[in-house]
């Protein structure tokens, strides 16, 4: 907004601005909106003022504009049927949902290291059931649209007589002032000091993984007396460094909620696959694989570490397995929300995709492949998050996860190990 | 180094001969990946540039030059205004992200070499456009490739261009207005520049106030996009 157009609006009550861009020094800016910095050179406009690239899908920020906020002021009314959820939690759900209501209560950030499939949405509701009778603001975030989209329906209804606004990049909805906000973390630059109650849901999600503008997006938009809840399967170590360092609190669910063990990944040397795929050939190894589980009816997820290797390996799946109903999917496919969907409906047994499914999406029984396991693309927290893909169902708890390896990673070592000791501590051999 | 369009890091593959004709500004601002996406036009409509199989003069060039006889267009356009270019130019124009201007600065330069013209003059924008966006997009695509001359002047519009309906467009009277002094242009080789060519409209108009200007000049026109 310019100088004008704000001083127009001025005289609405509990307005507060603040400039969009500070200059740091002769050669550096910071956006107030991202957080970024940015090298005035680069981002001169021939005006002679400066934007922002950074957060330019939120619309254009300049050096001479402000961003305007109201002051949150927590009107609500809150329905009398609150929460209509009517699921159980096992005792150690149980135990971690009355921490976050505690850490609700006390406004402090609090991270939940949660197993993959031990059920943390259900574990989240008592304490936002809670937050909201207290007429405080409840925001929602994942770094993934995916995950969004997964989450809206189950949170709508567990609070089916609450109004949710959901917010990513790719909907048009126009905004509506809600108690219960649920958004990609990207959009979370649009609130300002705006949540009383802020939960991150998969903190360590790409593509926020190694992004310090997660923290300062979070910052921002929750209030000074709010408290944040980091939800992960595989907190990073910047995450468990502020545990050390008490500036946050740490419960920890290492059992899925069915009781079994996450399934253990077996790993499978598979020398020169690229190689082979380029060549238009099947890996062997891969071949036999797909083969057992097409003749088991077997649905699975294929993770790929590039996107340029779905163009080789398509034809050669519709060639060797011409009944196999499948689908390829990569993070810029625009059909990619309806692929995952005809997957989860089951319309297709196999999806081959890159790394983007691999967190909050949930498909009953399925097996997972990782092809070339090794490949520099996969963190070990991606690779523990691919493997916990498996088992989600209590009708299927148990499953096969296989890294197909060229070579033997840090990451693919990492994740093994990983997987290996919270079995451990919750109790399996 | 990053690609523009993309994001994605890319190393850069220079040809022995471009190693030796060292220009820093021939590199690529795009990745292989981008480029491929990018289709240049070859054969073409000799009035407006379009892709076609024949040299022709397209459909909607032969109804211009019924309606209009004596006003003719030599147009070349480099690529074909397919998805990436449509992305491209809503990032660079529509949102304003003005660190994209260099992405084309290559092929353009190469292009520009060839055809060496005395003066580029590129379309100018309206006032309100360029206080919103802080640059005028034609001058921001190839100021860094060839020197710039301005001296057409855009008259303040009451509707955006690209809100219009066709009909509407061909419609509209005079966009533009020479401004300064037209003598230094007489004989010369003019090459009007402008981003995208969509129905001719603006160029046509820019080419009649260039000729009513300077009435002895040699006159093509040029986009990035058709
Ligand atoms: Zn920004
Ligand atoms: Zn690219
Ligand atoms: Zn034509």
């Amino acid at each position: 907004m310019t100088v004008t157009e704000l001083s127009n609006i001025n005289n609405i009550p509990h307005l507060q601005q603040r400039p969009a861009m500070t200059s740091l020094n002769q050669n550096w800016l910071i956006c107030a909106r991202c957080g970024s910095r940015q090298l005035k050179q680069q981002v001169q406009l021939a005006d002679g003022r400066y934007y922002c690239p950074n957060c330019l899908l939120l619309g254009r920020v300049c050096s001479d504009a402000y961003l305007v906020s109201l002051t949150e002021p927590n009107k609500f009314d809150v329905p009398a049927d609150l929460l209509t959820w009517v699921g159980q939690l096992t005792p150690a759900q149980q135990k971690a949902a009355a921490a976050i209501r505690t850490y609700f209560a006390q406004q402090q950030d609090h991270l939940l290291w949660a197993v993959t499939g031990a059920g943390k949405t259900e574990m989240l509701f008592p304490g936002i059931a809670w937050a909201l009778t207290q007429k405080l603001r409840v925001g929602i975030a994942s770094p993934r649209v995916d995950v969004c989209l997964e989450l809206m329906p189950r949170v709508q209804a567990a609070f089916a007589n609450t109004p949710i606004m959901l917010l990513h990049g790719r909907q048009n909805e126009p905004y509506r002032y809600t108690q219960l906000v649920l958004c990609t973390t990207h959009q979370l630059l649009r609130f300002y000091h705006a949540f009383d109650v802020l939960i991150i849901d998969e903190v360590d999600a790409f593509p926020y993984a190694q992004n310090p503008q997660l923290a300062y997006a979070t910052q921002q938009a929750v209030k000074a007396t709010g408290a944040r809840l980091f939800l992960t399967a595989t907190p990073s170590p910047q995450l468990l460094r502020q545990v050390r360092q008490k500036r946050l609190a740490l419960s920890y669910l290492p059992r899925r909620y069915h009781g079994h063990p996450l399934p253990q990944p077996k790993i499978r040397l598979c020398l020169k696959w690229r190689q082979q795929l380029y060549r238009q050939r099947l890996p062997t190894l891969l071949q036999r694989l797909l083969t057992n589980k097409i003749a088991q009816g077997q649905h699975f997820l294929l993770f790929i570490p590039r996107i340029e290797l779905l163009a080789h390996l398509a034809p050669l799946l519709q060639q060797q397995f011409p009944d196999l109903k499948f689908a390829t999917v990569h993070a810029a496919d625009p059909q990619r929300l309806e692929k995952v969907q005809q997957m989860r409906q089951q319309q297709v047994s196999c999806l081959v995709t890159t790394t983007i499914l691999e967190r909050g999406v949930t498909f009953p029984g399925i097996d997972v492949i990782v092809l070339g396991a090794d490949d520099a693309v996969f963190s070990a927290a991606a690779l523990v998050q691919m493997a916990g893909r498996v088992g989600r169902s209590a009708a299927r708890p148990t499953g096969a996860v296989d890294f197909l390896c060229a070579g033997l990673s840090r990451s693919v070592q990492q994740a093994c190990r990983q997987i290996k000791q919270v079995n451990r501590k919750a109790g399996f051999k | 180094m990053k690609c523009l369009l993309c994001r994605q890091n890319f190393s850069q593959n220079l040809t022995l001969a471009e190693l030796l004709h060292w220009l820093p500004l021939l590199t690529d601002q795009i990745c292989p990946h981008c480029q491929q996406r990018l289709v240049p036009i070859t054969t073409a409509c000799p009035e407006c540039g379009r892709a076609q199989t024949s040299t022709e003069r397209c459909r909607d060039c032969q109804r211009w030059l019924q309606a209009q006889p004596q006003q003719q267009l030599h147009n070349q356009a480099l690529f074909i205004y397919n998805a990436l270019l449509q992305d491209f130019f809503k990032r660079y124009k529509s949102l304003g992200d003005y660190r994209l201007r260099h992405a084309f600065n290559a092929p353009c330069q190469r292009w520009f070499a060839q055809y060496s013209a005395d003066v580029y003059i590129p379309l100018p924008t309206d006032e309100q456009s360029f206080a919103q966006r802080g640059f005028n997009p034609v001058v921001g695509l190839y100021a860094d490739c060839v020197p710039l001359t301005t001296c057409l002047k855009k008259r303040p519009q009451l509707v955006k261009q690209s809100h219009k309906k066709r009909q509407a467009r061909l419609q509209t009277p005079q966009l533009f207005e020479f401004v300064g002094d037209p003598t230094g242009l007489n004989n010369k080789k003019i090459l009007l520049l402008d981003d995208i060519y969509t129905t001719g409209r603006t160029m046509r108009h820019a080419q009649t106030c260039l000729k009513i200007a300077v009435p002895n000049c040699r006159l093509n026109t040029f986009t990035l996009a058709r």
